[in-house]
C-alpha cells in the first residue's frame, strides 16, 4: 500500500521535533529540567504504549505500568543476584515483560471491554503486592538500588538515550500500525465478529498487539530503573497508571505521537505546579478534569490533525 | 490445628467486615449497570462520606453517630448527582469519541481531586467518629464489637432496601429498563437521563453510608478509599456487573476469603500481607471459567 | 573586639564567593518531606509546620548572614523517585545551599549521591536505615537515632523485662522493614521465641491475625503493633477488643506514631498501658528550647511537637546555625561548621565528632560517621486515658525510668 503523495509536512513536522528534542540540552543547562524531561520522555512512551494497546487494538489495559515494572526489576535483580552484563539483562527484561504480555494476551481473549480493565488493575496490584511481600528477594519497599547506564553525574547522555528509545519505538510502533497489522487491529477493535468472519486471525493478532506493548513496556522500564538507579513498588500503583492514561487520553488515543505528547506534557505540568505546594495535586486534578471535560476527544491530537491539514 | 472455635471466630469477623465490603460495591454496581461506567472515584466517594459522618458528629452538631451516616448519604447523594451532570452527560448524549477511556479518566480525576481537597481542608491526621455503641457481644467464642455489628447490620438494612426499591418502586423500575435497553426505555416514555442521574446519585451515597459506617471502626484518612475501592472493583466482578444480588454474596464472599485466608495459610509471615491478593486470586478465577462473574447475564 | 570580629566577618565573606548569590536574595534551605500520599503525610506535615516556626524565629532576629533564610519544600510523597526529583530541582533550579529532612530511609538513600555529586550539606532528620551515614558521605549528617541504635535500646528492655514470646505485626516499608530485620536478629540471638505477620501499611481490619496470636499457648509476653500511619491506632483497638493486648498476660508495645493525640481519638481506652518509643529525652530532662519551642507549636497547631516533629524543626535550626558559623554559604566551609558545631536544640546540644578530621574509629560502627552521637530514646507507657506523651511514664533506661527498681513495664491490672 504505497502512499500516493510524499507526506511532506509530517516529514517536515517530525524533523522539526526530533531536531528540537535533540538541540534542546544547548539551551537547557539545568540538570533537573533534563531529569524532568527524560522522565517526561519515559512516560511519554508508556503513553504511547498505551494509545497502541487501547486506540488502534481496543484493548483497554491497566497492566502498562506492571510491566514496566517487571522489565526494570528482572534486569534489576538480575544485577543484584548473577552479575550477568547490563547489556543481557536488559534483553532478559524485555523478553520477560513480552512473556508476561503473551499470557495475559492468552487470557484477555476470555473478556472485552469493562471486564478487561478490571482484570488488568487485578493483575497490576498483584504485581505490586508481591514485590512488595517478597522483600527478601526484591528488596521490597527499601527500594531495589539499581545500577546507572553511564558512569556520570551528567543528565545529558540519559537525555539523549531516553529522547532516542522515544523516537526509535514510536517509529516502529508507527510503521507496524502502518502495516496490514494495523489494519487487522482496527478491524478486530470495530467488530471482533466481522473480522473473524472476514479472515483475520483474531486471536493471533490480539496476542500479538499484547505482546509488542508489553515489549515497548519493557523497554521503558528498563530504561526507568538503570535511569533513576532505585526500583520500588510503590511506583507501580494505579494512580501512576491513572496518569498515564490521562497522559494519553488528553494527547490523543488514537495517535501515538500525540498520546506521546500528552506524557510529556502532563508530566510538565505537573512539575511546574510544584510551586503551588500542599494545593499542586488539588490544581491538578481539577485541571485535569476540566481540560477532559472541554476537550473530550483529546487536546493535542485535533491540532495536529489541523496542523496536517487533515479532515476528520 | 485450629480448633472450631478459632475458625468459627475468624468467619465471623469476615462475615461482618464483608457486608461492609458489599455495601460500597453495591454502589459501584448499579452506576455500573444504569452508567455503563466504572466510577474510578468511589473510594473517594466513601471517604467523604466518612469525613461528612465526622464532622456532621463532632464539630458542627454533635449529632447522634447514626444521623451521621443519613446526612453524609444526603451529601453524596447531592455531589454524585452533581457531578453526573456537570461531567458525565456528555457521554450519554454522544459527545465522546471513546466513552469508557473518558469515563475512567473523568472519574480518575474526581478521585485524585477529592483525595487531595481532603487532605488539604482536613488535614493529614485521621479521624473517628464516636462510636454507635460501646461495648461489644460475645456469643460462645465469637466477640466482636458493638459498633461492627450494628454497622454491618445497616448495611445489610440499606441492601434490602435498595432491592426493594429497584424492584418495586416506578423509578427503581424505570432505572432497570435503562439498564437493559436505553433506547428501549427511553421510547416508552422514560427520561433515560434522569435515571442516570438518580443512580449515580443513590450509588455514590450508598458509598458515602459506607465511608460513614467505617469511621467509628476503622477511623478516617484522606487515602483511606484506596483498598475499598480497589476491593469493589474484585466484587463487582465476581458477581458479575451490574448485579446487586451478585455484589451482595460478592461482598460477603471476599470478607470470608480475607480473613479465612488470613487465619489458615500456613506461612503466618505471609498470610496477612497476601490478604489482598486471596480475592484477586478468586476473581481472577472466576473471570476464567465464568467470565459474566457469579450471578452475571451472558454478553 | 566587636570592630574585628566584624573585620573577620568581612574577611569571611570576601573569601567565601562561593555559591552565595547577591546580598538581597534570601538564602534558601531545602526541604524534603512526605506531604502527601502514598507517603506518611501525617508526619510530614507536622514536620514542616516545625520548619516553618524555625524559619519565622530565624527571620525575627534577622536572618543568616544578614539576609532572611527561606526554606523551600520538596514533597517526595514517599516515593523514592520523586525524592530523587525534587532533591535534583531543589539543588539545581533552587540552589538552595542545603537541604534538610525526610522521613523515609528508602527516600534519603535514592537521593543520598546527589548531596555527593553536587556537594550539597544534608542533614538527616528522621531516616533510620543504617546506611544513611554508614555510606560515608561527606556532605551527610544525621540528627536522628538509626536501627541499630533502636534496637539496641529496646532490646535491652524486652530481655530485661523478661519477654519469652514476642508475636509482631509489620507493615511492609523501608522503615519497618529496617527494623524488623535489626529485632527478629536480637529476639533469635537472645532466645526469645517470635512470629512476625507482614502487611500492608494501608490494612485496616488486622483482626484476623490477631486472632491467631490469641491461639497461642501461653499468650506472647508482648506484641508489637509496628505499624505507622492510622494502622497504628486500629491494631491497638482491634487487639484490645479481642482481649489480646494491652492485657494482664500481653505488654502492648506500639511505634512512635502513637505520640500523636489521635491516638485517644481512634483507639480510645484500648492505648492506656501501651508502651511507647520516644527518640528524645523524657520531659524532666528538657532543656529550655525544648519547652519554648513546643508551647509555641502547641499555641499554633494545638498538639505538641513529638520527637520526629522537633527532628525537623532541629535539623533546620542546625543548617541555619552551621551557615551563620560558616560565615558564608559555601558547601566545603558549612560541612566543616557542622563537623565543628556544638548546638543546643530542641533534643539536646549537637555534635559530629566523627568526620574529616577525625575518622569513626575500629570498635564504633560505620554508621557513626557525622551521626549524633548523643541521640537517645526512652521508653514510656501511657497510664491514663487522654494522656500526652510527656504525663507518661517513663519506663527505660533504668537511669530515667519512674517505676521501682527492678520493675520494667505497668501491668495491666486484672
Amino acid at each position: 500500500m504505497k502512499a500516493r503523495h510524499f507526506p511532506v509536512r509530517k516529514i517536515l513536522f517530525f524533523s522539526a521535533i526530533v531536531l528540537l528534542g535533540a538541540l534542546l540540552p544547548l539551551a537547557v543547562s539545568s540538570s533537573y529540567w533534563l531529569h524532568v524531561l527524560a522522565m517526561a520522555y519515559f512516560y511519554g512512551l508508556v503513553a504511547a504504549t498505551w494509545s497502541f494497546l487501547d486506540g488502534y487494538a481496543g484493548q483497554f489495559s491497566f497492566g502498562n505500568i506492571a510491566l514496566v515494572m517487571i522489565a526494570g526489576y528482572t534486569s534489576g535483580l538480575l544485577g543484584e543476584y548473577t552479575g550477568l552484563p547490563l547489556l543481557l539483562r536488559i534483553v532478559a527484561g524485555i523478553a520477560m515483560s513480552g512473556l508476561v504480555g503473551l499470557v495475559i494476551g492468552a487470557l484477555c481473549l476470555r473478556f472485552k471491554g469493562a471486564y478487561l480493565s478490571l482484570f488488568t488493575i487485578a493483575f497490576a496490584e498483584a504485581v505490586r503486592l508481591i514485590i512488595n511481600t517478597e522483600h527478601r528477594f526484591t528488596r521490597g519497599p527499601c527500594g531495589l538500588r539499581v545500577d546507572g547506564f553511564f558512569d556520570t553525574t551528567s543528565q545529558v547522555p540519559y537525555y539523549y538515550l531516553m529522547f532516542g528509545i522515544l523516537v526509535v519505538s514510536i517509529f516502529v510502533m508507527y510503521r507496524m500500525l502502518r502495516s496490514k497489522w494495523g489494519l487487522f487491529f482496527r478491524a478486530i477493535r470495530e467488530d471482533e465478529d466481522a473480522a473473524s468472519a472476514l479472515g483475520v486471525n483474531v486471536v493471533r493478532y490480539k496476542i500479538t498487539a499484547f505482546v509488542v506493548t508489553s515489549m515497548f513496556c519493557g523497554v521503558a522500564g528498563v530504561f526507568y530503573a538503570h535511569f533513576n538507579r532505585m526500583l520500588a513498588p510503590n511506583f507501580g500503583q494505579i494512580t501512576t497508571m491513572g496518569l498515564i492514561i490521562g497522559m494519553a487520553v488528553i494527547g490523543g488515543v488514537e495517535n501515538l505521537v500525540a498520546a506521546a505528547m500528552g506524557g510529556v506534557l502532563l508530566q510538565f505540568g505537573l512539575e511546574g505546579l510544584r510551586d503551588l505546594g500542599a494545593w499542586r495535586l488539588v490544581v491538578f486534578g481539577a485541571l485535569l478534569m476540566i481540560v477532559l471535560r472541554f476537550a473530550r476527544n483529546g487536546l493535542l491530537a485535533p491540532l495536529y490533525r489541523k496542523l496536517m491539514g487533515e479532515e476528520l | 490445628m485450629y480448633g472450631a472455635d478459632y475458625l468459627i471466630a475468624q468467619a465471623a469477623n469476615g462475615l461482618v467486615v464483608g457486608c461492609l465490603y458489599a455495601l460500597m460495591a453495591v454502589g459501584l454496581t448499579l452506576i455500573f449497570s444504569v452508567l455503563k461506567v466504572i466510577n474510578f472515584a468511589h473510594g473517594e466517594f466513601y471517604m467523604v462520606g466518612g469525613y461528612t459522618a465526622y464532622y456532621m458528629v463532632t464539630v458542627l452538631g454533635g449529632l447522634h453517630p447514626l444521623l451521621g451516616i443519613f446526612f453524609a448519604m444526603i451529601v453524596l447523594l447531592g455531589l454524585g448527582s452533581l457531578f453526573e451532570v456537570a461531567f458525565l452527560r456528555p457521554i450519554h448524549l454522544g459527545a465522546v469519541n471513546r466513552p469508557a477511556e473518558y469515563a475512567i479518566l473523568i472519574t480518575f480525576g474526581l478521585s485524585f481531586f477529592l483525595q487531595n481537597l481532603v487532605l488539604s481542608l482536613a488535614g493529614p491526621f485521621p479521624h473517628r467518629s464516636p462510636s454507635f455503641m460501646s461495648g461489644g457481644l460475645t456469643v460462645g467464642p465469637v466477640t466482636i464489637s458493638a459498633d461492627r455489628l450494628i454497622a454491618a447490620g445497616l448495611a445489610l438494612v440499606l441492601m434490602i432496601a435498595l432491592m426493594l426499591f429497584i424492584r418495586a418502586t416506578w423509578t427503581g423500575k424505570a432505572m432497570r429498563a435503562v439498564s437493559q435497553d436505553r433506547d428501549a426505555a427511553a421510547v416508552s416514555g422514560i427520561n433515560p437521563f434522569k435515571m442516570n442521574n438518580i443512580a449515580f446519585g443513590i450509588g455514590a451515597s450508598l458509598a458515602g453510608a459506607s465511608g460513614a459506617l467505617i469511621a467509628p471502626i476503622f477511623a478516617v484518612v484522606p487515602d483511606v478509599g484506596v483498598l475499598p475501592s480497589l476491593r469493589s472493583f474484585v466484587i463487582v466482578v465476581l458477581g458479575g456487573m451490574g448485579s446487586v444480588k451478585g455484589a451482595l454474596i460478592g461482598g460477603v464472599a471476599i470478607g470470608l476469603v480475607e480473613s479465612l485466608g488470613a487465619a489458615l495459610i500456613p506461612d503466618p509471615s505471609r498470610a496477612l500481607a497476601y490478604r489482598e491478593l486471596y480475592g484477586l486470586v478468586i476473581f481472577v478465577l472466576v473471570l476464567l471459567f465464568r467470565p459474566q462473574g457469579l450471578f452475571g447475564e451472558k454478553q | 573586639m566587636q570592630r574585628n570580629i566584624l573585620a573577620l566577618i568581612m574577611a569571611l565573606f570576601v573569601f567565601c564567593s562561593g555559591r552565595a548569590a547577591s546580598e538581597e536574595e534570601p538564602v534558601r534551605i531545602g526541604v524534603v518531606l512526605p506531604m502527601s500520599p502514598p507517603g506518611a503525610y501525617a508526619s510530614g506535615n507536622p514536620m514542616w509546620w516545625a520548619v516553618q516556626q524555625a524559619v519565622d524565629e530565624v527571620n525575627a532576629r534577622g536572618g543568616i548572614l544578614g539576609r532572611e533564610v527561606e526554606a523551600v519544600l520538596g514533597d517526595t510523597r514517599g516515593v523514592p523517585e520523586e525524592a530523587r526529583a525534587v532533591t535534583e530541582r531543589l539543588i539545581t533550579r533552587d540552589r538552595v545551599v542545603g537541604v534538610v529532612g525526610n522521613y523515609h530511609s528508602s527516600c534519603a538513600l535514592a537521593a543520598l549521591d546527589l548531596f555527593r555529586d553536587h556537594h550539597v550539606p544534608y542533614i538527616a532528620a528522621e531516616p533510620w536505615a543504617d546506611d544513611v551515614t554508614a555510606l560515608g558521605y561527606e556532605e551527610v549528617f544525621r540528627i536522628s537515632v538509626t536501627n541499630s541504635l533502636y534496637r539496641d535500646i529496646t532490646v535491652d528492655w524486652m530481655i530485661s523485662s523478661g519477654f519469652e514470646s514476642i508475636a509482631a505485626v509489620q507493615e511492609i516499608t523501608d522503615w519497618g522493614l529496617g527494623v524488623n530485620e535489626k529485632l527478629t536478629q536480637a529476639w533469635n540471638e537472645a532466645g526469645i521465641r517470635n512470629e512476625t505477620a507482614f502487611t500492608d501499611v494501608k490494612t485496616e481490619d488486622f483482626t484476623g491475625t490477631l486472632l491467631r496470636f490469641t491461639q497461642w499457648s501461653p499468650p506472647p509476653d508482648m506484641l508489637f503493633g509496628s505499624i505507622t500511619g492510622p494502622g497504628a491506632y486500629r491494631i491497638i483497638k482491634q487487639a484490645y477488643d479481642i482481649g489480646l493486648a494491652p492485657s494482664p498476660q500481653t505488654v502492648f508495645y506500639a511505634t512512635n506514631e502513637c505520640l500523636h493525640p489521635e491516638v485517644w481519638e481512634v483507639a480510645g481506652e484500648a492505648a492506656r498501658y501501651i508502651t511507647v518509643t520516644q527518640i528524645g529525652l523524657p520531659p524532666f530532662a528538657h532543656n529550655m528550647v525544648t519547652r519554648q519551642e513546643n508551647a509555641r507549636f502547641e499555641q499554633e497547631h494545638d498538639r505538641t511537637m513529638n520527637a520526629t516533629v522537633m527532628e525537623a524543626y532541629d535539623s533546620f535550626m542546625l543548617m541555619c546555625e552551621a551557615i551563620e558559623d560558616a560565615g558564608c554559604a559555601h558547601p566545603d566551609s558549612i560541612i566543616r561548621a557542622l563537623e565543628n558545631i556544638e548546638w543546643k536544640g530542641m533534643r539536646g546540644t549537637y555534635t559530629f565528632p566523627y568526620g574529616t578530621d577525625n575518622p569513626v574509629p575500629e570498635d564504633q560502627p560505620d554508621y557513626m560517621w557525622h551521626q549524633w552521637p548523643d541521640v537517645t530514646l526512652y521508653l514510656f507507657q501511657y497510664t491514663e486515658v487522654g494522656q500526652s506523651p510527656e504525663e507518661g511514664t517513663v519506663i527505660w533506661p533504668p537511669e530515667w525510668s519512674q517505676l521501682p527498681e527492678g520493675q520494667y513495664y505497668v501491668p495491666v491490672p486484672e
